[in-house]
């Protein structure tokens, strides 16, 4: 890990000063030599001041590789050496670096059906104070772990203890709290169909005419996540992706998880009749979207300090290197990195890096193609058309590696090595100043 | 990944960074040089958003701004961006000196989409004309969606 520095410097930021390994490939020194050949001098002279101005002085061994030439041999090197690196990344544990699963394997519903069957037990037995208190248990075992539950089994054996529940509490005269136990069945679980071998014709009408009350009254649910595409389970039923809005919700309390396959989060929502209430829940890692925003600010053409503050506000965790082109080239390099955090540079999250950059790549093809000078915004903001990914991994044996990334139709692009573990977003941005154009800009803090 | 030095490359570091250090002065110059030789700045558009003294959305996380130019064939579309942050943003539009443009936005629940369902609040303005011979200024009121103000954009092109 290199030591974090003030930036000191208007045209040079600091690179990492260590030892790096970019693998036994010669295309890297292919892209090195051909990067400083006298007749790349400007792009000699760019990349130099990356490596040159590191700290305030010469950066032993840290490479600052990349080009800012049109060369299309260069770019090819640097092409070959992205592709041989790659692969690295994916033998270099990438995934470790993905936010971890916050779930743990799912949970046994065996002690509450066990609590089930004693609370049936008791209730045949005529001792219905125990039959109400063995359902209870049951229902307060299920509700620790109905987050999790996704079981249909599971969520049956839940209805089935509130029926029970209600049938004790009624023989025991207790008509008020059995009333409110079958009322949050019929909310939370209206398909939910008693058995007439089991609960006699008076319960089943009473359950009716709650269930009637509270499909009467309904409200919605707006489910939005971060990224989305997220499932929605209602009270264990599957209700579809994010973002949606899930429509006549009966009225009362809700259990509402959305799961995007690594990680989860749950909330217990008091849907009110005729409101709609809104969720929006955050499934990726917490600098993921600071790092989003960053990459936003920097295709929407912020000014350099403005970018600076907002890279040093992310206090480390990004690192962020922009080539901001313009008719004879000029590079703009700004961030810093600390520690295993991901900077997420789409709106959705994948699993690996891998994917990651086969989202990115048929962007940066198609604004190849296109020779487009145009940037991308909003969703895609972080995917300008030459957007690239780089890693760097840490065994805790002091090692990094490189990924480089080139392509475009104009200036060349690079990254940044460094040991230690990190992982940097490089944004290439290829698009001119807007002489002929008009910028809106744009003041919402009054929403 | 264990560290492999490369004797190739170590074996050239004296050169290499006697190039550097020259190069780094020549680097700094030619970085700042080219930095002033921009282009002339665009025209600037103010564009300020504001909520009707009735609405009743809840505050956005995204927005969408949809800038058509009404002699071009397909409008500009930015977004859904985050709003998160500071509030403030800037987009560059195709817009030339004297282009007659529209501008409808989407405030929205979520950066992912930003249509039907998931809207928010919606306003747009009228047929507006680039002048940069002018401070610009444009301010559109954001209403429910649905109601009939929102349901109004985006506005009719003349």
């Amino acid at each position: 890990m290199f030591a974090q520095k003030a930036y000191t410097t208007s045209a040079c930021w600091p690179v990492p000063s260590a030892v790096v390994d970019v693998g036994k490939t010669s295309t890297v020194e292919d892209a090195v030599t051909a990067a400083f050949a006298p007749s790349r001098l400007l792009s000699a002279l760019l990349l130099l001041c990356g490596v040159v101005c590191a700290d305030g002085a010469v950066a032993r061994e840290a490479w600052f590789l990349g080009t800012l030439s049109r060369d299309p041999a260069l770019r090819g090197a640097a092409d070959k050496v992205n592709a041989a690196l790659l692969p690295k990344l994916d033998d270099a544990g990438i995934k470790a670096m993905f936010p971890a699963s916050n779930k743990g394997p799912p949970p046994s519903t065996e002690p509450v059906a066990r609590l089930l069957k004693q609370a049936r037990g008791s209730f045949f037995d005529a001792d219905f104070k125990a039959a109400d208190q063995r359902a209870a248990e049951g229902i307060s075992r299920f509700d620790s772990i109905a987050d999790q539950v996704r079981d249909p089994a599971g969520w049956a054996l839940y209805a089935e203890l509130h029926m029970m529940r209600g049938m004790a509490l009624l023989r025991t005269g207790d008509d008020g709290r059995a009333r409110q136990v079958l009322q949050h069945l019929a909310v939370v679980r209206p398909a939910y169909v008693p058995d007439p071998g089991f609960v006699p014709p008076k319960v089943i009408r009473l359950y009716d005419e709650l269930k009637a009350e509270a499909t009467a009254q309904t409200g919605s649910i707006q489910v939005a996540s971060t990224p989305a595409g997220a499932n929605i389970w209602l009270n264990g039923v599957a209700r579809g992706q994010t973002p949606t809005v899930l429509k006549d919700i009966p009225a009362g309390t809700h259990h509402v998880v959305v799961d995007n396959g690594v990680r989860s989060d749950v909330q217990r929502l008091e849907v009110n009749a005729g409101k709609r209430k809104s969720l929006r829940v955050q499934l990726e890692h917490p600098q993921a979207q600071q790092g989003r925003a960053l990459l936003q600010d920097l295709v929407l053409r912020k000014d350099e300090q403005q970018l600076l503050q907002k890279a040093n506000a992310i206090k480390g965790d990004v690192w962020v290197a922009v080539v901001r082109p313009s008719e004879a080239g000029v590079l703009v390099a700004l961030g810093r990195l600390r520690g295993k955090s991901l900077v997420v540079v789409e709106t959705a999250v994948d699993a690996t890096l891998q994917q990651l950059s086969a989202r990115v790549k048929p962007l940066v093809r198609a604004a190849k193609a296109a020779k487009a000078d145009k940037t991308l915004h909003g969703g895609d903001a972080a995917v300008s058309h030459q957007a690239f990914l780089g890693a760097t991994v840490d065994d805790g044996d002091s090692s990094g590696l490189l990924w480089l990334g080139v392509a475009g139709a104009g200036v060349g692009a690079l990254t940044v090595v460094g040991a230690g573990a990190a992982v940097g977003a490089l944004l290439w941005l290829n698009q001119p100043p807007n002489p002929g154009g008009t910028d809106f800009l744009v003041d919402a803090s009054r929403l | 990944m264990p560290v492999v030095s490369n004797p190739a490359v170590s074996s050239r570091a004296p050169r290499f960074w006697r190039r550097a250090r020259l190069a780094s002065v020549g680097a700094v110059v030619v970085v700042s040089a080219v930095a002033a030789a921009c282009g002339p700045a665009p025209t600037e558009v103010a564009l300020q958003l504001l909520r009707d003294a009735d609405a009743t959305f809840d505050s956005p996380a995204a927005l969408k701004i949809v800038v058509r130019n009404t002699a071009a064939d397909d409008p500009e579309v930015f977004g859904p961006f985050d709003l998160e942050r500071d509030g403030r943003t800037r987009l560059s539009a195709d817009l030339p000196q004297g282009a007659r443009y529209t501008v409808d936005v989407s405030a929205c629940a979520s950066l992912a989409d930003c249509d039907d369902d998931i809207r928010l609040a919606r306003g747009c303005s009228g047929v507006e004309t680039v002048d940069s011979t002018d401070a610009q200024s444009l301010t559109i009121t954001l209403y429910d969606e649905g109601t009939p103000e929102a349901r109004a954009c985006p506005p009719e092109l003349p």
